[in-house]
């Protein structure tokens, strides 16, 4: 059989291969869009028989210059954006000599990989709703490869029909193995693309203007699941990293990736811990911070924590990551040591003077280090304005922001409230994070973003230890009660780049909002966020523990699926009646003699057969012959399988025949069984 | 598969064919199901479960569910396909019906009546090393099947088991089967130039006529059946729109002769046969009235005629075979 591929079936192949660059198209440089684009076009013209196949050198062009261009553009990186890239490059040109069966089903293969690898750029429902109508489309140029041309009969758009069934059918087989499978964890790891795009986030320095930045931006950052309900705003301050070290310009911290501070925690950990449990999930940002509140555990991964209660992931977050913790409302806080007192005393050896001498000042005014910290708090409130435009600050940074400009965003408080402490013998550090959030108080979960990002103060106090302080909070209450939002809302220069935030003063639009929110919450949560561990929690509600049983469970489950189609198929089979009523009434005589002892052979005619067991005497035998000839008639003289049925009283006749003679047979057997026990 | 199969030992063949024999009876007419269908993956469904594991393996290196639900979708898929592949081919009936005798050394043509209440799609048939025929069996209309054979010498072929199978609709999964419909199929034997004066024991005066060998008149034209050869297509008609038929040829002429077996000089049986079916075509074709004494007691009076033709040529085709 020549494998030649039909025209239908090229048409539906074209379709899924433009889908496929389409729903990448995004991700891919313009040129890599173009060429495909011009591939396309000319098998679609080869097709109408407008153009010929490409000779050997044309396609020997084609493949040097956009091997080469990808080359250019990405040398010898070896990341999952490049492969697909060059998956696609290898199928567009494979399309311009494309007329093979083998070849277009190989193709659809890749179609289907490529797909895959759009769920690891975007993940959005609508997006992945496209995918999966690509996947079908996918699919029915599958069944078109397989199709015969398409005629008056089998029209062109069966393929498609075909696919939608086998996808209605495959759906819940999907969504089963989707709930029971276990995962593992991953084999090895590759960079999912070459050139980190620059995010808008967290970095791991802090200098003025930096926080301000995120400020703009309203992308989502976590978000924060309470099990009881979400605690006072003013609790709601998410440590991401603490900065100890300040040389003039820049927070940073002077030893982030030291190993002997950090510990693992080794995954589940005992839940028993008064506390509330809250659950985070949080958009991949790139680097290992966890983003919790102050005192927390985090009980359902393994983490790094270390003793300042600051949490670290293993890996950098390139993918969503779900998290548990309990918020620690009781800290036992056993020992009030401070280890490296002269770490969080240090500042640049020069420079700022009127700072540090305002600092003296307090500190030989005051007796204690609370009064201390009263009194700069009251100089912030008195003279100190919030603004996300601060002026530009001079070479004495500290300086011309506390007695000049004195407006400015909270990493100005915070930076120079650090420095203040400092000068003044009291041990401090920066921590930066994010503060507060858009609160669900119904839904009891709390949704935060780059424009909650905040940086604050903590100082060391000898009898209660690190103390958290907010100098913004004495600046500008609004920021802290109220959110960020609220606190600009009427600023004149104040916008968010592409947020539904914006329209969050219409009531009706700001509804919709929130239940498109409440909808992606719902979709990161269970399909997105699907886990090990909330799999494990499933199973375990079902009695399933070991995994053993598990196994069972996932196999026997599909098996349990795919027998019951089988049942169904034969089912249909049975009442469409492919054998028909005669030869299913016939082929009952038949087994009833052999019941008796009379076998059939297989080269045996129904005469032959017939003959044989008058031959043997067997009750009716008579009856029997006269019904084979019947059959016999039917089945070979009479020309047509349609023919419904045999002549003279066939179906009673054989009914009262197959009765009788399953009477004889329990007879038989009665007497059988008789002898035995007389024995 | 085939290929695996002729690696086996030839006692595991036999077992296989005895296994086979047992399992799927030889039967004049038969309805494919679940007890002698086969199914498996096909080449191209390995390639597929590769994809599958490609699939799962990305997602698990990038912890993507969604990627999950794809590769358990395209299992998934793999399941489905193993029921529509077997529902494809299950529920079809069929029947040998006869086939056309033709020369040794033609190609044989068997029909086939096929019917079900279901569609079936791209069903392909064939016998072990010929040419196969593809067909799709709409609901409720039976269709004729044309399955080809080569022959190589005259008598009753027997050509035994042929091959059903399909990989509709995702060409993922293979159904197929072995099915022996009691096919024998008659081949007459090869004709040999010879000279029908050489050949009989007795023949009337205005034998000598002049021999016209073929003709390109044809005299009738009957619709084109899928399978036929396309070398004696209508091709005007079909140019002219009339839709496809295929050209009869014959001639008319007169004559009357008695073909015997035993006056002929020639050493092989075979040679003498051929020779016999020669003449008894130029006869046929000059309408002469003929018959033909074999050794035994088959002797077929004089007689002219399609039927006269049939007869003598089956006495030669079936002579001591």
């Amino acid at each position: 059989m020549i494998a030649q591929l039909s025209r239908n079936a090229l048409l539906y192949l074209l379709a899924a291969f433009s889908a496929c660059v389409l729903l990448l198209a995004i991700f891919l440089p313009w040129w890599l869009l173009l060429f495909a684009g011009f591939c396309l076009l000319w098998r679609f013209l080869i097709f109408t028989g407008r153009l010929s196949f490409p000779s050997g050198w044309i396609k020997f062009v084609l493949v040097v210059l956009s091997g080469s261009s990808l080359f250019l553009q990405y040398g010898f990186s070896i990341s999952l954006d490049v492969f697909v890239m060059m998956l696609l490059l290898g199928f567009s040109l494979k399309l311009l000599e494309l007329y093979h069966r083998d070849a277009a089903q190989l193709l659809l293969y890749l179609a289907f990989f490529v797909l895959m690898t759009v769920f690891l750029f975007e993940q959005k429902p609508f997006y992945v709703l496209l995918v999966f109508m690509a996947v079908v489309l996918v699919l029915s140029a599958m069944v078109a490869v397989q199709s015969a041309e398409s005629t008056l009969q089998v029209q062109w758009l069966q393929p498609i029909r075909k696919a939608g069934f086998i996808f209605i059918l495959a759906l819940p087989v999907m969504l089963f193995m989707f709930v029971v499978m276990p995962r593992l964890p991953p084999l090895w790891t590759m960079p999912l693309q070459t050139k980190q795009q620059a995010k808008t986030g967290m970095s791991d320095s802090m200098s003025p203007g930096d926080i301000a930045s995120l400020a703009k931006s309203a992308d989502l950052v976590f978000r924060a699941t309470f099990s009881e309900g979400v605690p006072d705003r003013h609790e709601l301050y998410w440590y991401g990293l603490i900065l100890d070290h300040f040389d003039g310009v820049h927070w940073t911290a002077a030893c982030s990736d030291c190993r002997e501070q950090w510990s693992n925690t080794g995954g589940l950990s005992q839940r028993n811990t008064a506390g509330e449990l809250y659950q985070v999930i949080l958009e991949p940002h790139g680097n290992k911070w966890l983003y919790t509140l102050k005192p927390s555990q985090i009980s359902n991964v393994a983490v790094w924590v270390n003793h300042d209660n600051i949490f670290r992931y293993e890996r950098d977050l390139n993918q969503r990551q779900l998290y548990e913790a309990i918020y620690l409302k009781a800290v036992s806080s056993a020992r009030f040591v401070l280890q490296d007192e002269n770490k969080y005393l240090e500042l640049p050896d020069a420079g700022n003077v009127q700072s540090r001498a305002l600092a003296k000042q307090w500190k030989n005014e005051s007796s204690d280090v609370r009064s201390v910290i009263k009194k700069s708090l009251d100089f912030y409130h008195s003279s100190f304005s919030y603004t996300l435009q601060p002026p530009v600050l001079g070479e004495q940074r500290v300086d011309d922001f506390l007695f000049s400009t004195r407006s400015g965003f909270c990493e100005h408080f915070a930076s120079s409230f650090v420095f203040l402490m400092r000068a003044a013998g009291i041990p401090a550090r920066v921590v930066v994070g994010y503060m507060g959030g858009e609160i669900h108080e119904k839904d009891k979960f709390v949704v935060v973003r780059q424009y909650d990002a905040h940086a604050w103060a903590e100082v060391w106090l000898p009898d209660t230890g690190w103390v958290r302080v907010d100098p913004t909070a004495a600046v500008a209450p609004e920021r802290i009660d109220m959110g960020f939002l609220e606190a600009f809302s009427s600023d004149q220069n104040f916008s968010i780049d592409g947020s539904l935030a914006a329209f969050r003063n219409i009531p009706f639009l700001n509804a919709v909002r929130l239940q498109f929110d409440h909808f992606n919450y719902l979709w990161v949560r269970w399909v997105l966020g699907y886990e090990d561990s909330e799999q494990q929690q499933l199973l375990n509600k079902l009695g399933l523990l070991s995994p053993l049983r598990i196994a069972s469970w996932s196999g026997g489950g599909v098996a349990l699926i795919f027998l019951s189609l089988c049942l169904y198929l034969h089912w249909r089979e049975w009442w469409s009646s492919h054998e028909l009523p005669a030869t299913r009434r016939y082929r009952q005589l038949c087994h009833a003699y052999e019941r008796c002892g009379i076998e059939r052979l297989a080269a045996e005619t129904p005469l032959q057969y017939a003959e044989k067991i008058a031959a043997a005497n067997y009750p009716g035998a008579e009856i029997f012959l006269l019904l084979s000839q019947q059959y016999y008639v039917w089945l070979y003289i009479g020309n047509d399988l349609q023919a419904a049925e045999p002549a003279g009283g066939f179906y009673a006749e054989s009914r009262r025949l197959y009765w009788r003679l399953l009477f004889h047979a329990f007879r038989e057997n009665f007497r059988l069984v008789g002898g035995v026990g007389k024995n | 598969m085939s290929r695996l199969r002729a690696a086996l030992p030839d006692s595991w063949q036999q077992r296989y064919q005895l296994w086979l024999d047992r399992r799927i009876p030889p039967q004049k007419s038969l309805q494919l199901h679940q007890r002698n269908l086969f199914i498996f993956l096909s080449r191209q469904g390995l390639y597929f479960l590769l994809l599958v594991s490609l699939v799962w393996i990305g997602a698990t290196n990038f912890q993507n569910n969604l990627a999950f639900a794809l590769s358990f979708f395209l299992l998934a898929v793999l399941l489905v396909a193993i029921l529509q592949t077997f529902a494809n081919a299950s529920g079809l009936r069929l029947r040998f019906i006869d086939a056309e005798p033709v020369f040794a050394g033609d190609v044989v043509i068997a029909r086939f009546e096929l019917h079900s209440v279901a569609l079936h799609q791209q069903l392909e048939f064939s016998w072990p090393q010929q040419e196969s025929t593809m067909a799709t069996v709409l609901p409720s209309v039976s269709q004729i099947m044309l399955l080809h054979h080569k022959t190589n010498k005259r008598g009753l072929l027997r050509p035994g088991r042929f091959r059903m199978q399909t990989l509709y609709p995702l060409g993922i999964v293979r159904c197929w089967s072995w099915l022996d419909l009691d096919v024998e199929l008659l081949i007459y034997p090869k004709p040999e130039t010879a000279d029908f004066l050489l050949c009989c024991s007795g023949y009337g005066d205005e034998s000598r006529s002049e021999i016209v060998a073929g003709s390109d008149e044809y005299f009738s034209l009957k619709s084109y059946v899928e399978g036929e050869s396309l070398s004696r297509v209508a091709w005007k008609q079909y140019a002219a729109g009339r839709g496809l038929f295929v050209r009869e040829y014959a001639d008319l002429r007169g004559g009357e002769i008695m073909l015997d077996f035993s006056v002929m000089s020639d050493s092989s049986i075979e040679l003498r046969l051929s020779k016999l079916c020669y003449c008894a075509l130029q006869l046929h074709e000059q309408s002469r009235v003929y018959g033909l004494k074999l050794p035994g007691k088959t002797v077929i009076e004089a007689a002219t005629g399609d039927q006269q033709l049939r007869a003598v040529l089956t006495a030669l085709a079936l002579y001591q075979s």
